[in-house]
């Protein structure tokens, strides 16, 4: 079996959900004898110029992987920029501005161009996620053997006619969450037989330890724990809000600790009740996780969430948006967590953590046991072998 | 089914509170406390029904007034349309300056000029409608806001003498009947140092 994977961008520092999940897919897919190649940019991150050559062109093994890496196109700022402030807007663009948005969204011909003369090479070629010029154009070269892994979320750019195009030309569709899965049947009229349940792999092996979290940071008593990006896409002021609110209601002694990068504007009356770690290593957001009341996940726009699984796995239970499908499905489906959609569904679900500490462990346990039992790597490995690449495409050429 | 806990409508410390005479006797009445009341309490290996936990959330909700108990969680489309509306107000409440250059913009400088002060006066009209409208919703929704605040710490001042009554009475409680009595009486001048009334 020879399989290839397309993304934007690819390597350890390159961040990103879709980025870390490609590499990890790939890495346990070629430790399980599966042959694996990646096919990217020369460009570092969504956060850096795409054509800055961060990475040089050419092909050459990383991590023990095959990687070829191609220019990306440059973009024109400006026209990107209102392009791209109108989608996040809810407004449609036209054809033309849709195939130029996306022409300008880590795009390389190059790549494109490779793939073309490669695409009888491999039994099925991977383009994760759905939102860049690697994936819709790429998947266009290589129609019989593309498989489009989306990480898609009720946005702006999911509505945009091209992508739809991009979801319909794929031979099969590999899903992270039901959620998830029907969203794009309602968006993409997908059919069930290219649109497959997989889930992504989380790495279950760790320990945490809640004790040393609070002897490092010296944080005492019951807290909030949130982990990743600062900003509004991941809804993290309105949990600000809603946590001093729910202090100020019902006179506990409960902290919230954020972790991860961005800044927020904390009242200067509220520092000692809101902690801001920024940056932290990876062993000290897990022992922050083990030691926390409940991970609460404001974020509305989420296709997998894999730091709610880390929180699990650590037994400690989640409180998630209600407005999100992808996580409220997962708290449901565990019985792992809780969910609010207004101020007073936050603070009746924290009220109730407090008050039910053994209910709480029990979700904490009911989440671990949903993330071992769905996501843990030979699981999900298992499923790319024998259901994702089940038979072989039309498009390779025989052994 | 899992919420055959005293109801939540005065909040975590009143429950706190409730609970502290009943399973916290003597003990400071903390979070920390209550967890340890509850560290022994045998788990099931069953997972929490988390729909029916939050359907008893939602009634719970709907009885003190809040969310219907039908209604989606996220809230209702009237609900979405008011957020979105105020949304717009927070964007557009201000007249904007005037910034680049060109005959246009020198045009819309002489024009600010002349209307200087009615644009200065709709401008202060708009942003304390909008303030006003933001902490409608924000007690719509339960939010604190700066009125609300006052009455929300003077209630926290009641709750921790409350608290500290509690405490003591608890206290008290727990002292043998002879014991309360010499208290009494020592308090009262009744016996003196040696114990001889």
């Amino acid at each position: 079996m020879r399989v290839a994977f397309v993304a934007p961008f690819f390597g350890a520092r390159a961040a990103g959900g879709a980025e870390a999940e490609c590499r990890k897919t790939a890495l346990r897919l070629a430790a399980a004898g599966v042959q694996v190649e990646i096919f990217t940019t020369c460009a570092l991150d969504l956060h850096h110029e795409w054509n800055v050559r961060f990475h040089r062109a050419g092909s050459r093994v990383e991590d023990g992987l095959a990687v070829r890496r191609f220019p990306a196109e440059g973009r024109e700022l400006g026209s990107f920029n209102a392009l791209n402030a109108r989608l996040m807007a809810g407004r449609r663009l036209s054809p033309r501005e849709e195939t130029g948005f996306m022409a300008m969204h880590v795009n390389s011909l190059d790549l494109c161009r490779a793939l073309a003369d490669a695409r009888r090479a491999y039994d099925w070629i991977c383009f994760i996620p759905y939102l860049f010029g690697t994936t819709v154009f790429g998947s266009r070269v290589c129609p019989d053997n593309a498989i489009l892994i989306p990480c898609l979320h009720d946005e702006g750019y999911a509505h945009m006619r091209i992508v739809a195009d991009t979801f319909r030309r794929a031979r099969r569709v590999v899903f992270h969450t039901r959620a998830e899965q029907e969203l794009a049947a309602r968006l993409y009229g997908l059919p069930a037989e290219r649109s497959l349940l997989v889930g992504e792999g989380i790495d279950t092996d760790f320990t945490a330890d809640g004790d040393r979290f609070r002897r490092k940071y010296g944080i005492p008593g019951p807290f909030l724990f949130y982990a990743g990006r600062k900003d509004e896409t991941k809804n993290v002021p309105l949990l600000l809000r809603y946590f001093l609110a729910f202090r100020r209601r019902n006179f506990v002694d409960l902290r919230l600790v954020l972790a991860g990068p961005g800044g927020v504007a904390v009242p200067r009356t509220e520092k000692g009740a809101i902690v801001d770690l920024g940056y932290v290593p990876e062993q000290d957001k897990r022992d922050a996780h083990a030691a926390a009341l409940a991970f609460c996940q404001p974020s509305l726009n989420e296709s997998f969430s894999i730091v709610i699984m880390e929180s699990w796995l650590c037994g400690v239970p989640c409180l998630v948006h209600a407005g999100c499908a992808v996580t409220r499905e997962h708290a449901a489906r565990s019985g792992g967590g809780l969910y609010f959609g207004s101020f007073a569904e936050f603070d009746k679900c924290v009220a109730y953590l407090l008050a039910n500490p053994g209910i709480a462990r029990r979700m904490g346990a009911a989440g671990r046991r949903y993330v071992r039992a769905n996501y843990a790597w030979d699981r999900i490995v298992e499923r790319y072998r024998t259901e994702v690449f089940a038979t072989s495409s039309p498009a390779a050429d025989p052994p | 089914m899992f919420f055959n806990t005293p109801p939540l409508a005065l909040g975590a410390s009143s429950q706190t509170l409730r609970r502290g005479n009943a399973a916290l006797c003597g003990k400071p009445l903390t979070v920390r406390a209550l967890c340890d009341t509850f560290a022994g309490v045998t788990e099931t290996p069953s997972s929490p029904d988390v729909e029916a936990i939050m359907a008893d959330i939602r009634r719970e909700i709907a009885a003190a007034g809040g969310l219907a108990p039908g209604e989606p969680p996220g809230g209702s489309a009237a609900e979405a349309g008011l957020r979105e509306n105020l949304a717009a107000a927070n964007r557009l409440h201000a007249v904007g300056a005037v910034t680049g250059g060109g005959a246009a913009a020198l045009a819309r400088r002489a024009t600010h000029k002349l209307l200087g002060t009615l644009i200065a006066q709709i401008n202060e009209f708009n942003a304390r409608t909008v303030r006003v409208l933001n902490e409608i919703v924000g007690i719509m929704e339960g939010e604190e806001t700066a009125s609300t605040g006052q009455v929300l710490e003077q209630s926290r001042r009641r709750l921790e003498l409350v608290s500290e009554l509690s405490r003591r009475l608890a206290e008290y409680d727990a002292l043998d009947i002879d014991a309360r009595l010499r208290r009494l009486e020592e308090r009262n001048g009744v016996r003196d140092a040696r114990g001889k009334a």
